[in-house]
């Protein structure tokens, strides 16, 4: 970090100090290669390193190796701001807290408890067959709570449009059902999932006002799984007559037509029935295989060979809103009124309607208006049905957050799974960022772009108190939702708030939250109200600690030990809800890895995955899908590594790293815009910013390339992605003021080595 | 009636309800009837058969019923206890008993009445 002369906080800085950062046309590396970073030199390629080291496919079940191998002779490179001396604790809120922040003793003192679940009841009495199961459906549950509470939290904002393939599967001619029927039918659903459905009118009074748009569009797929154009139908003739209820269509080997990847299609067998079976479906959280919903033919569409009264293509409304997490409106309880179908605005019912009954149908004394019977979710016939309620439209909103996260497109924002690693940069939604520094009174201070202008202004920024020795850790789990994390002096860990309308617990004050920690805090929101915190102990431990949506475990000042010996940050991330992937450095520098699966951390708790490297970063990681981990850090030579998990193998080896040239300096930054999109910046020798991207198909400019976006920078560089295709990248220059840079999708602005200075003399950034 | 309204039915039978009449209810053979489509879903009575032509409470009904995903599910399998005279007793063990009238037995047909 640079020192500045004068001592100004940031909110008063004026342009009066210091010379602005470069701005484009100096230059600073031009004499390099354009593919290299300056000076380039040999260094050893990972893969080699690894060979030397032993156990190459070891997990440590105990704590990470402690010594033996080489010590750091440069030591990690540093991320936080641990000036220390200065008395006093954080500002509490409403006064000096320093007494506060040194309650609860150390890290090590919390109670390791079994990580629970804030979660349901109701399913697991009908799970127990399948604890797996069980825990991933009493997830899914908990999420849909949070969402039905609140919907605004929904990280999909816009519409989400889900890829379809439809498998027809017939025996007889007439079962090969036209494309024009399945057009048919989707058609019904983007009327149905978009509440223009012109029969939503026919809604009695009472219930028309809770009528709601589910946000989803459907379109036949246009890429198949390998990558090559398809229409979005296949088809195959069986010599089953008819199909029951036991999945045997979703597989050739049984007659039907295998699935497509369950994380990127909605599956749709059309086929013939037994037993008069209209349709069934599978709710989220089963197995990839079988996902997707089952439609007899003559029930599909609203033309060709289907019948009257399931002529109106409402059985696959129905079943996608099982497959959205939809539960029967009366509750699934026979005819008992103590079912629920854990959506507030439906009334509570008793049976199922069937045919077409008249307004108004009174059960379980839910008068004068009585069932809700011509929702989708109750059994009528399709000309009766017509209106999914707000409720309802929560839960389907929370399961694409959640257990279906990575199907779709077009949810824009970062609320949106996966989620990434706290820093001092957040975007909660398009075209909103929000920016922490440390003054040089270590105060924290922020300002925001809400996607017109800065506030409070170009240079100026808001004052939030406290006395910080890390650099500020901000993660969003939700629109206009922030948590901020710092150390104080007594490195006790701090926590503050944006709840959409204030700072918790103050403006200027925070939650004293424990521990004695080293460097800076790492925390992530694996979903809505969910954040998990890890930061590393004076004993070079890592330890955890978590907001289940209701309290602070294993509690408010206390940590979960994790073991290991840590040199550096910590990194965590999560790929999708209840799931989290923590990367640490350990002792012999060699990159190690532990992962929370929802159930347990793994390889277990104090213990850790050997993944090699000899590293002289903090590692950073990003998730930009399901199951997908990506790894950088730098190594003796400086150079940039990589290394990948593909969700069943880490590449390009399990202790091996891909070398992306470069001799960098501080630590790495690494954002996603898109699946199998990459953006990484580093700092080079000259201090200039430099930046490569994985396209998905090859690095960009090249391997082991940089583009030189200029600069002479002060600090690691930070960076968001708040849209597809759209960067925005943080750094301090030489006079402490905070510089930004933009990517619009076509060009940098200001220019591809120019800044935007936002004022300000910041010490930790 | 007439048919054979003294043997134990056997095998997998849907409730074709739209035959129902007369407080009768009208079951068809699950595998080879071809039944309209309905979204309530059907029940499914599954007799299991009985261990020898004399055997008593040797037969077993399952009720199918559509289930939260749609899917027929099974209901809690019940002892079918002949009483004589085409009756038979659910026994759900807990001591109440449900008295089936099998008022006609086909290999097409199965009418029952429930007491």
């Amino acid at each position: 970090m640079s020192t500045a002369k004068t001592k100004k906080t940031p909110a008063t800085s004026s342009a009066e100090d210091m010379p602005a950062m470069p701005v484009e046309g100096d230059v600073q590396a031009d004499a390099q290669a354009a593919d290299a970073m300056p000076g380039p030199r040999l260094g050893v390629s990972y893969a080699d390193q690894a060979a030397l080291t032993q156990g190459a496919a070891a997990v440590y079940a105990g704590a990470m190796p402690g010594g033996g191998m080489q010590q750091p002779s440069q030591g990690m490179a540093g991320a936080s701001c641990m000036q220390v001396g200065v008395g006093g604790g954080m500002g509490g809120d409403g006064g000096g807290m320093g007494g506060d922040g040194g309650q609860g003793g150390g890290q090590g003192g919390g109670t390791p408890q079994k990580r629970t679940c804030a979660t349901m009841d109701v399913h697991r009495r009908l799970l127990t067959e399948d604890p797996a199961y069980a825990n991933v459906r009493a997830d899914i549950e908990n999420l849909a709570g949070l969402y039905e509470g609140d919907a605004s939290i929904a990280g999909r904002s816009g519409v989400t449009h889900i890829p379809v393939v439809v498998h027809v599967v017939w025996n007889t001619a007439e079962q090969n059902i036209s494309d024009a029927q399945i057009a048919s039918q989707i058609d019904v659903l983007n009327r149905d999932f978009r509440r223009v459905n012109p029969d939503v009118n026919s809604t009695p009074a009472p219930f028309l006002p809770l009528t709601a748009d589910a946000r989803v569009e459907f379109a036949l797929a246009t890429t198949d799984p390998h990558g090559a154009a398809t229409s979005g139908i296949e088809r195959r003739q069986t010599t089953v007559a008819s199909f029951g209820a036991d999945d045997a269509v979703k597989s050739q080997a049984t007659g039907g037509m295998d699935a497509w990847p369950a994380d990127s299609y909605l599956n749709i067998w059309v086929c013939q029935l037994g037993g008069g079976l209209l349709g069934y479906a599978q709710f989220p959280g089963g197995p990839a295989a079988t996902d997707g919903v089952v439609i007899l033919q003559s029930a599909f569409g609203t033309m060709g060979t289907a019948a009257p009264p399931f002529h109106l293509g409402r059985t696959a409304t129905h079943e996608i809103g099982h497959w959205l997490n939809l539960n029967h409106i009366w509750g699934d309880d026979g005819t008992g009124c103590s079912g629920t179908d854990n959506v507030a605005d439906t009334p509570n019912q008793g049976g199922p309607n069937t045919g077409q009954p008249s307004f108004p149908q009174v059960s379980c004394n839910n008068g004068p208006n009585g069932d809700m019977f011509m929702n989708y979710m109750d059994y009528v016939d399709d000309p009766a049905m017509f209106m999914f309620t707000a409720g309802q439209v929560a839960r389907m909103q929370a399961c694409l957050d959640g257990p279906r996260a990575s199907i779709g497109t077009g949810g824009a924002g970062t609320g949106a799974t996966p989620r990434q690693s706290s820093s001092s940069v957040v975007a909660w939604g398009a075209s909103r960022l929000d920016v922490f520094v440390v003054g040089m009174d270590r105060a924290l201070y922020h300002k925001a772009w809400n996607g017109t202008a800065w506030a409070p202004s170009v240079s100026g920024y808001e004052a939030q108190g406290g006395i910080c020795t890390s650099a500020p850790q901000v993660v969003s789990w939700g629109p206009n939702r922030l948590d901020v994390f710092v150390t104080g002096t007594d490195s006790g860990l701090f926590h503050k708030w944006w709840n959409g309308t204030a700072w918790g617990p103050s403006l200027t004050g925070y939650e004293a939250m424990g521990g004695l920690c080293v460097g800076d805090p790492r925390a992530v929101a694996w979903g809505p109200n969910r954040l998990d915190v890890f930061v590393v102990g004076t004993d070079r431990g890592l330890y955890h600690k978590w907001w289940n949506g209701s309290a602070w475990g294993p509690s408010l000042t206390g940590y979960e030990a994790m073991g290991g010996i840590c040199l550096g940050q910590p990194e965590a991330v999560a790929w999708g809800p209840n799931r989290l992937d923590v990367f640490v450095v350990g002792m012999d520098r060699a990159l190690y890895h532990k992962w929370w699966d929802g159930t347990a951390w793994g390889p277990s708790l104090t213990g850790y995955e050997r993944l090699g490297g000899i590293c002289t970063s903090s590692p950073k990681a990003v998730a930009w899908g399901p199951d997908r981990l990506d790894v950088f850090v730098t190594g003796t030579d400086g150079a940039l590594y990589h290394k990948w998990w593909d969700g069943s193998k880490w590449g390009p080896s399990n202790d091996g790293f891909e070398r992306l040239g470069g001799i960098c300096v501080g630590e790495v930054e690494a954002v996603s815009w898109a699946p199998d999109r990459l953006d990484l910046f580093v700092i080079g020798t000259d201090s200039a910013l430099y930046h490569k991207a994985w396209n998905g198909t090859a690095w960009s400019p090249s391997l082991s390339g940089f583009d030189n976006l200029g600069g002479v920078c002060t600090s690691r560089p930070r960076a968001t992605a708040w849209a597809s295709d759209r960067l925005d990248v943080f750094v301090t220059g030489t006079n402490g003021a905070l510089f930004h840079k933009a990517w619009n999708g076509t060009a940098w602005s200001p220019s591809v080595t120019g800044y935007e200075n936002l004022g300000g003399v910041v010490s930790c950034f | 009636m007439h048919g054979m309204t003294t043997a134990l039915p056997s095998g997998s039978w849907t409730h074709s309800f739209e035959e129902d009449a007369d407080g009768i209810e009208v079951y068809r053979p699950t595998a080879t009837f071809v039944f309209p489509p309905s979204r309530k879903g059907r029940k499914v009575l599954e007799f299991g058969a009985p261990a020898g032509a004399m055997a008593q409470g040797a037969a077993t009904l399952t009720p199918m019923a559509p289930g939260p995903d749609d899917r027929p599910r099974a209901g809690p399998v019940t002892r079918l206890v002949p009483l004589g005279m085409g009756r038979y007793a659910l026994g759900d063990g807990a001591g109440a008993q449900d008295v089936i009238d099998i008022v006609e037995a086909t290999p097409d047909v199965l009418r029952l009445a429930r007491r």
